[in-house]
Parts: structure tokens; sequence; C-alpha cells
């Protein structure tokens, strides 16, 4: 191979990572400058991909309607309380089926565990209703839609953290109790900090899928509580959809996960290189 | 092919504000079917030579000639280098005989001449009656064959073994070692074998090629660099246990010719030793003695220092006795010793031609310009 | 006295990794277990810790019985191969941990890990990561950790095999000069037997499921028990050669193929007396010597005629293999000495360093 012809691979291979970057980022781009557009511009058949009139007003067009920032509200309950409780169950949870279920059985427990989230939810949506209309809350409450997240959520943060349980080095507990820590103490203190990059990573998952979640949202509230995608709908006017405020409102929802990975990135990727033992 | 020639070799990675001169200014020749060791630390320049060498890295400056042909823009396969590697890379899906037929496979020889070649190269590393195994089956020493073997199948000009016993337990290097010498015996092949372990090296080749900091510091045979090590680096990383090193006083030809190592503790040097100090007109520097060339016997001709013994380690074939003089503390290397005991007095022989005697800031070995 | 006692010990019931084994070991006393990988002496330590559950046998510590006691109750302290040194913490946290989990006052607790950071001199490095610093400095923060809380056993798993020469060796001489590791007893893992010898006041050997031999440096490395204790124990490896025996006109031999060696008079006696006529031959290859030059022979030894087949002069010594009728011997030489390879020498050979071992298990047949 010669020095040109690694030249000319480096361009093709630049040229489709061009394309690629292209292809994920218009969409948002797209987003963006629909926010920015008044309802004209919007409708027009050739759609402008620069705004010709900027109307920042959208954006406090949105807060005009009171149900915005309760719905956006909601969607902060909802999702913190699941992610916190899909991490704390799914934490001890993991860590027990690293540590002390091995060999067959728990290798098959973990994975029907993770199969829950393999089944179609549509299929168990009306169940799911009756289900949750039976209990003393009700079905429109912030509890119900919590716990049925947690339905999702927990097989997955259970399995996640089984796996990064299974990678942090055995040794370092064994030198722990060396040290001195009963294995409750040792947990907290060695084995938490290890997988706490993982951790991070579970938390970021199971977040997203709470606070972006439509179907469960939409059925079972959508009076007392009602998160943001169910709030979403209500940016329709008769037979006018009116597409800037529908932009505005979702780029304002997307900044509590992208503001949260931006921060908590670090932690993810430095998380790498704590796993090693020995070098 | 007649040498391997590497004149004003270097290589410059990311070059610009960050680059990183990984060989500088490198000068090397290899007589055809010299066994040469390229010995170093990591980080010392000596895998960026090898892959310039082979071809999987381009030359930022000066020129690769095996014989008379310039090898700096050739194709890895137009140079017909063999390499083996240090984690042995088998194919792990092909058999032993399809491992050591694959080089002979891809240039499209003929299937009987093959399968001949691979018997005979079985044979010669012993393993013919692993030919129809797979290597996950096999031992590390085993895999290691069968990745020698699958180089030496093609019959190249230049060998390359790359780091290819750091894998092998202590014992087992020991045996490959011999096994390996004698492949080179019978094959008069040029090789270069590439490692950071000393033993290795000195065991294995007729030259050894010392870097450190990107730069060739000394290529020699073992007796060179063992008694005339160019600078204190190759003194300090050739040989085992490491030689003792002092920092010493020199008072010109008032002191006979000794070197003065604290208060009261002095060491002579040889004739050859103290011209060279006398021209080096140097007052202060370091001194060097390896351990087997202290003895706690008397020697023919040799001088001797007083001390008393902090350890004595017993190794099995031999003891290193850890020896203290005022404070200044050495090792010696002797036969086993079963009746000498921690604060002993004991008195160290030596000959002064094997006091070294290195250059406080050049670090250089201080010796006569011829 | 005795500090640390096993007694009968089993692990792992289908092949077991330790067959009732039985030790003592004195306070002061730093006795090393040497044998090849895999033989099972990580598991011996780890039971001794409390990591793993044995299968039978007691374990005492100063008397208590401590089978059942888990790790973190046992004040054992113990280094992994690994180091497995805690990632997130600074080298003073690691070397800390064990104080902090005795609930120690603060200023005790700095005042103790900086005297040891100063005796292992890695004061310079407190408040690095274990990622930050080099393989001999973690090994000693490893060594630091266990030090740091007084324990009453130390364990120690290979601590410096995965460090270069030189740095073993100065490792080594901190072994040496440790007097805290004297305070109470220490068991010592490794499969590398100058390490062994170098350290240990006793040494027990490990084979298949146990202890083969048990003894100081000097009793198990001149009078091995067994031809795997000679073969384990020394680099290179004893010469062995099955031998027929034979006695005639009063003197005894031992041929391999066409090479007949005399035997010593001393073990014959005792070959004769248990009636031996094969065996396997052991002999050092340090005691086998190249004659050069005129030398005058001595008394009872024995100069043969060899050839060199390969020959490698390392930095302190020299090793040669080389054929003698037939047979493959080493040897080893002066460095200094050169010789080419099918170059015919002299070798000399003193009968009565040799050693006999039983064909079929290997025992030392001389008492």
């Amino acid at each position: 191979m010669t020095e040109s012809n690694i030249k000319l691979i480096k361009i093709i291979l630049l040229a489709f990572l061009l394309v690629w970057v292209v292809f994920t980022l218009f969409p948002l781009y797209f987003q963006l400058i629909t926010s920015l557009k008044p309802v004209a511009e919007i409708n027009a058949m050739v759609p402008t991909f620069w705004p010709e009139t900027f109307r920042p007003g959208n954006y406090l067009g949105i807060f005009a309607d009171p149900g915005s920032l309760k719905s956006l509200m909601d969607s902060l309950i909802v999702s913190i309380s699941n992610t916190i409780l899909s991490l704390l169950l799914g934490t001890l949870a993991g860590y027990a089926l690293a540590r002390y279920l091995k060999g067959i059985v728990g290798e098959n427990l973990a994975f029907w565990i993770l199969s829950n989230r393999m089944f179609p939810p549509v299929a168990v949506i009306i169940p799911m209703f009756f289900l949750f209309d039976a209990t003393p809350w009700g079905t429109d409450s912030y509890v119900s839609l919590i716990l049925l997240y947690l339905v999702f959520n927990l097989p997955l943060a259970t399995w996640l953290m089984m796996v990064f349980f299974r990678d942090a080095p055995r040794e370092l507990e064994e030198a722990s109790y060396l040290d001195g820590y009963t294995p409750l103490k040792t947990f907290f203190k060695i084995t938490l900090p290890l997988v706490f990059p993982g951790m991070i990573s579970v938390a970021m998952l199971c977040w997203i899928f709470a606070w972006n979640e439509y179907l469960f949202a939409n059925l079972l509230t959508g009076t007392t509580v009602k998160t943001f995608p169910v709030h979403i709908p209500s940016f329709t006017q008769g037979s006018q959809t009116l597409w800037n405020l529908v932009m505005a409102f979702s780029m304002v929802a997307m900044i509590p996960p992208v503001g949260m990975f931006i921060i908590l990135r670090r932690y993810m990727v430095r998380g790498l290189s704590l796993g090693v033992v020995k070098g | 092919m007649s040498t391997l020639k590497i004149k004003n070799l270097n290589k410059i990675y990311n070059p610009g504000k960050n680059q990183v001169h990984a060989v500088k200014d490198l000068n090397l020749e290899i007589q055809d079917g010299e066994f040469v060791a390229l010995l170093g630390p990591s980080g010392c320049g000596k895998t960026s030579t090898l892959r310039m060498i082979v071809g999987l890295e381009s030359i930022t400056s000066g020129t690769i000639m095996f014989g008379d042909e310039v090898m700096n823009e050739m194709t890895p396969e137009k140079r017909n280098v063999a390499m083996a590697f240090e984690s042995y890379a088998l194919y792990p899906n092909f058999t032993v005989f399809e491992n050591l037929s694959f080089p002979l496979e891809v240039r499209n020889i003929e299937s009987t001449i093959r399968t001949k070649k691979v018997n005979e190269i079985a044979e010669m590393l012993q393993i013919s009656d692993l030919l129809n195994q797979k290597p996950g089956q096999l031992s590390g020493g085993q895999q290691q064959r069968i990745s020698l073997g699958r180089a030496l199948i093609r019959d190249p000009a230049v060998f390359i073994l790359d780091e290819v016993m750091s894998h092998l337990d202590a014992h087992l290097k020991f045996k490959m070692l011999f096994e390996l010498k004698k492949i080179h015996q019978n094959l008069k092949k040029t090789m270069i074998y590439v490692t950071h372990d000393q033993m290795e090296a000195l065991a294995l080749s007729d030259k050894v090629a010392v870097m450190a900091n990107s730069e060739l510091q000394q290529f020699g045979n073992r007796n060179s660099l063992y008694h005339q090590p160019k600078n204190r680096f190759v003194a300090d990383f050739i040989g085992e246990p490491a030689t003792n090193f002092m920092d010493a006083e020199y008072n010109g030809e008032e002191d006979q010719g000794q070197m003065k190592v604290g208060d009261s503790l002095n060491f002579f040097l040889n004739e050859e030793s103290i011209n060279a100090m006398n021209n080096a007109k140097i007052s202060e520097a370091t001194i060097g003695i390896r351990p087997q060339n202290l003895s706690v016997e008397p020697l023919v001709g040799g001088k001797s220092v007083k001390g008393q013994l902090l350890i004595n380690e017993f190794l099995g074939e031999r003891s290193i006795l850890e020896i203290e003089s005022n404070g200044v503390h050495y090792k010696v290397l002797s036969y086993p010793q079963r009746n000498l005991n921690k604060g002993d007095t004991m008195t160290v022989y030596y000959h002064p031609k094997d006091v070294m005697v290195f250059h406080p800031e050049t670090e250089e070995l201080v010796m006569e310009t011829p | 006295m005795v500090h640390l006692e096993l007694n009968k010990i089993c692990k792992g019931f289908d092949h077991p990794v330790i067959d009732r084994l039985s030790l003592k070991v004195d306070k002061g006393e730093f006795f090393v277990i040497v044998g090849p990988s895999g033989i099972g002496k990580t598991t011996l330590l780890r039971c001794i810790a409390g990591l793993e559950k044995l299968d039978e046998g007691e374990i005492f510590i100063e008397g208590d019985n401590v089978t059942n006691v888990p790790p973190y109750n046992r004040n054992v302290a113990m280094t992994f191969e690994s180091y497995a040194l805690y990632p997130h913490m600074t080298v003073f946290e690691n070397i800390a941990n064990p104080l902090k989990a005795l609930k120690k006052e603060d200023s005790l607790i700095r005042s103790r890990v900086y005297e040891i950071a100063e005796l292992l001199q890695i004061d310079g490095l407190l408040e690095r990561k274990p990622h930050e610093i080099s393989g001999g400095q973690k090994q000693r923060t490893a060594l630091g950790r266990t030090l740091a809380a007084h324990p009453r056993v130390f364990l120690l798993d290979e601590p410096i095999s995965h460090l270069d020469a030189k740095i073993r060796a100065e490792l080594r001489t901190q072994f040496h000069t440790l007097e805290a590791l004297r305070e109470v007893s220490t068991v010592y893992v490794t499969h590398d037997y100058a390490e062994a010898l170098s350290l240990g006041d006793r040494i027990g050997v490990m084979g298949n499921g146990g202890l083969v031999q048990i003894g100081t440096a000097h009793e198990i490395y001149e009078k091995p028990n067994s031809l795997f204790v000679a073969q384990h124990l020394g680099q290179p490896s004893i010469n062995s050669l099955e031998i027929d025996l034979i006695e005639e006109a009063e003197k005894p031999s031992a041929i391999a193929g066409s090479l007949k060696l005399p035997v010593d008079l001393n073990h014959w006696e005792h070959l004769k007396r248990i009636n031996i006529t094969k065996c396997t031959l052991g002999i050092r290859p340090q005691f086998v010597k190249v004659v050069n030059g005129d030398q005058s022979s001595e008394d009872n030894s024995l100069e043969l005629n060899g050839m060199v087949e390969v020959y490698e002069a390392l930095g302190a010594y020299g090793v040669m293999i080389t054929s003698v009728v037939g047979q493959k011997l080493t040897v080893l030489t002066d460095p200094e000495d050169k010789y080419d390879h099918d170059e015919n020498i002299k070798i000399r050979i003193d009968p009565s360093t040799f050693n006999y071992f039983d064909l079929n298990n290997g025992v030392n047949l001389i008492p």
C-alpha cells in the first residue's frame, strides 16, 4: 500500500462520514429552523431551508399556554422518580445476579428478566389500563405511570448493571474484605464507585425512555397528570397543526436530556479506564 | 541478499508541533546470516525500526537496503521479510498444517511442494505430531513454535522475531532460547530479534543493537557490551544483577590512580583508565563495577576493599552478597556461600581493569582515545 | 512458637487442588511456597485468607481456630498478583483503607500512612491514583496497604513476578530488610525458584495436592527429595538421564546408552542396599565443568569428550548444551569463554555430586 493509496482511502472514509453527519443532523436542523418560522412559511409548498422571517416569539407563545409548563413539570416528576427507582432496584438486583447467581441458573434468569423488555407493549396496554384502574390511586396518577415505566426500565437496568458488576474485578472486593470491611460496606465503598460510570449510563437510558414515552402516558393519564408528549397534540387547532409551536416546544423539551448528557458524559467515558486493575 | 543496511534512518510521527521523533539517525549494518538483537526498554524506538524494515511504517528519511536494493518504497509483500509476532497471530480456525502452509498457498505454490515443506519444517521444530490439531488445543510453547515455523517456511531474506518469548514462563523460555539458537545454526539466515530482555538478547545473538531514547546506544557483541559499554545506560541495562555504580572523586596522579568513593573506599584503575582520566581532566566521575567482577576469593593481580556483609542471598547456582563499606552498598556475585552471615567482615577482590569510569556529565565511558 | 497452623486442609472435591495439607509457620518466619503455575498456590493463600471455604480441615492463627471466621474478621493481609489497588482512590487512601476499616482516628491514620510510605519510598506519590504510577510503585502501594493495619499474617501472592529483573532484585532486597514482616508470619507464593531461595526462611515446594518438600533453601536445593523438586529448582534445569546400574569387578557404574559413568561408593552403598538396577540420574549443570587447556585432574572426577551443540554466553554465566557419547548434557560455564558449535571439548564430572531418583515416583534414592 503506497502513501497516496492511504490518502485516497482516508478521503473516501471522510466523505462517508460527512454524508452520515448530514443525514443524522438534518432533522435537528430542520426542527430548529421550523421552530423559528411563522405559520405561513411552514405551510409554503416549497420548504425554505433558512427562515425568511424569524419568529423567536414562538418560544414565548408556547409558555402562554399554562399546560405547557405543567406538562414539562409532570414529565420531570415521572422521569426522575422512575430513574431513581430503576437505578436503586436495578443496581441491587444486578449485583445479586452478578455475584451470587452464577452458572446456568443466573445466566437464564438474567436473560429472561431482560426479555420482559422485548415484549410488545401494545399487547398489554388494555390489561394495564384495567389493572391500574383497580389500584387505589387509579390510572391518572404519578404513581401509576412511574410503576408502569418501571416494568420496562427495571429489567434493562438490572441486566446492564449485572454486566457492569461482572466486569468489576472481584479481587478488589476481596482486597477490601481483607482490609477489614464487611461485604455490605465493601459494596458501597469499593464496588459502587467502580460501576458508577455504568450507573450513569443506565440512568441516562432509563430517563430518556421515561421522558419520551407516549403510548402508555396517553392511554393511562391525561387529566391530573399530563406528560409533555401527551401535551404536544394540543398544539393542533382544528385541521391546523401549529408546527412552529410543536417544534419550539420540542426544542425546550430536549434541553433536560441533552443538558444532562453533556454534564454526565465525562463520567461515562472515564469509566472505561477505571476497570483496569493491572497495567 | 547479502547485507541489510540501514543508513541515517529517521522516523517522525505527527510532524509539526507535537511531533514524536521515534528513531533518530539510525545506522546499522547486518551481515548475511547474522543473528542480531534489537534491544531496549519500551518506547526506545525498536518497534518503529522493525516496522520500517518490514514495510509497515513509512520512512521519514534515510534508507533501508537489502543488498544493493533500496527498500524504502517497497510494499511489505515485495520485501521478502518474514515475521513472527509477540501474540503468535495464528489463525484459530486453521489446523497447524494449514497455518504453516498458508504463506505458501498465498504465493500459489504447488500442493505437493507445500506438503513437503511443511513436513520438513515441522520435523525441525518437533511439531510433526501436532499437524492436524487446531492452535487452541496447544500449549504456549507449541503455539510459539508454529508461529516460528510459519515465518521460517517462506525462506525469506530476513526473519524478524518480535518479542516472541515474552509470554512464555521462565523454564519454557530458557528451553526455547536454545531451540531458536539451534534453528539459526542450521538455517544460517539473517535474523533480527526484537526484545526488551537483555538476557534473551545476549543468549541468542551474534551482535546486539542497544537502543534508548530513539537512538542507537551501542552495536556490538556480548564482550564489547559487557566490558566496554559506551555509556552508563548500556552498562546498567546489560547484565544481571545490575552493575554497581558509585560516585567517586579523582585527584589526578597524586592518588596513584585511585578513585575515592566517600571517605575511605578506594578503587584502583588500570593504566589505560588512568591515562584516559588524566586526558579528560575531570575530578569527579561515576565508577561502575559488575557484581561478577567482584570476588570474595583472592584474584591474581587483583586489589581489594573491605566491607560488611548485609545480605547473603542464596539463589541456587550462585549467591548475591550485598556488602556495605562506610555507607556505600554494592553487590558481589559469588558461588553459593553457606557460611557467611550478616555482619561478617569481608574482603572483596577485583581487577583494576574491570573498574569502568563514566563521565559525570555525558555519562559516557571514559576511555583512551586511540 | 507456632503462629499459623494448617491442619489437614482440603479444597476441591473432584480434583483436589489441596489434599490434606498440613503446615506450621512460626512467629516471625518468612515461609515461601514455590511451584509451577496452576498447581494451586494461590488457592492455598486464599484459603488462609478466608476467601475460599475449606472443604475439610482447620486453620489456626495464634492458636485461635479461624476456619469459619470471615476474611474481614481474620486480621490477615494479602497482596494480589494483580495488585488489586482501588482505582478510584489515591495511593494515600489505598494504604489508609485498612486503618479506616478499624475506625482509627484521622491523625493516627495520617501518621501511620506517612510512616509506611516513607519506609517503602512512595512518600512522593501519595496523592496519585493507581493508574498514574509504575508497576513497581503499584507493588509498593499494595504492600503498604497490607502493612498498614498490623495484621496477624501476611500473605503475598506473586508480588514481584510481573516486574522486570532490575526492580525485582530491588524489591527482593526490600523484603529482606522489612522488619515489619518479621514480627508476625508471612506466607509468600511464587513460581520463581530464585526468589524462593533468596527470601524463604523455609520453603515449601508445591506439587499436585500439597507440599512435596519443606526445608531451608540449602536443604531443598542441595538435597531435593524428588526429581520434581530438583527439576523445579534450578535454571538451567537439572540434567536427567535414565540409567542402568551395574557393578563390574567391584566398580559400580551408571550406563546410559553408550555413556558410562562411575558411581560414587557412598551412593553405591545405598543403591545396592535397596537393590536398584534402573533409575534416573540427576546432574546439576553447574557441577559439570568444561576443562580448559591442561588443568590437572582432581581426584574422583572423570573427564569425558564432548561436542558443543549450542552455546549461549549470558551476563553472569554461560550455558552450553553438549553432546557426550550420544547423551545431551547442559553445562554452566564462565561467560567469558567462547565456544563454537561443533567444537570438541573436554568436560569433567564429579560423581559425588550425582543424584539418583526412582524411575517411577521420582523419589530421591540417597537419603
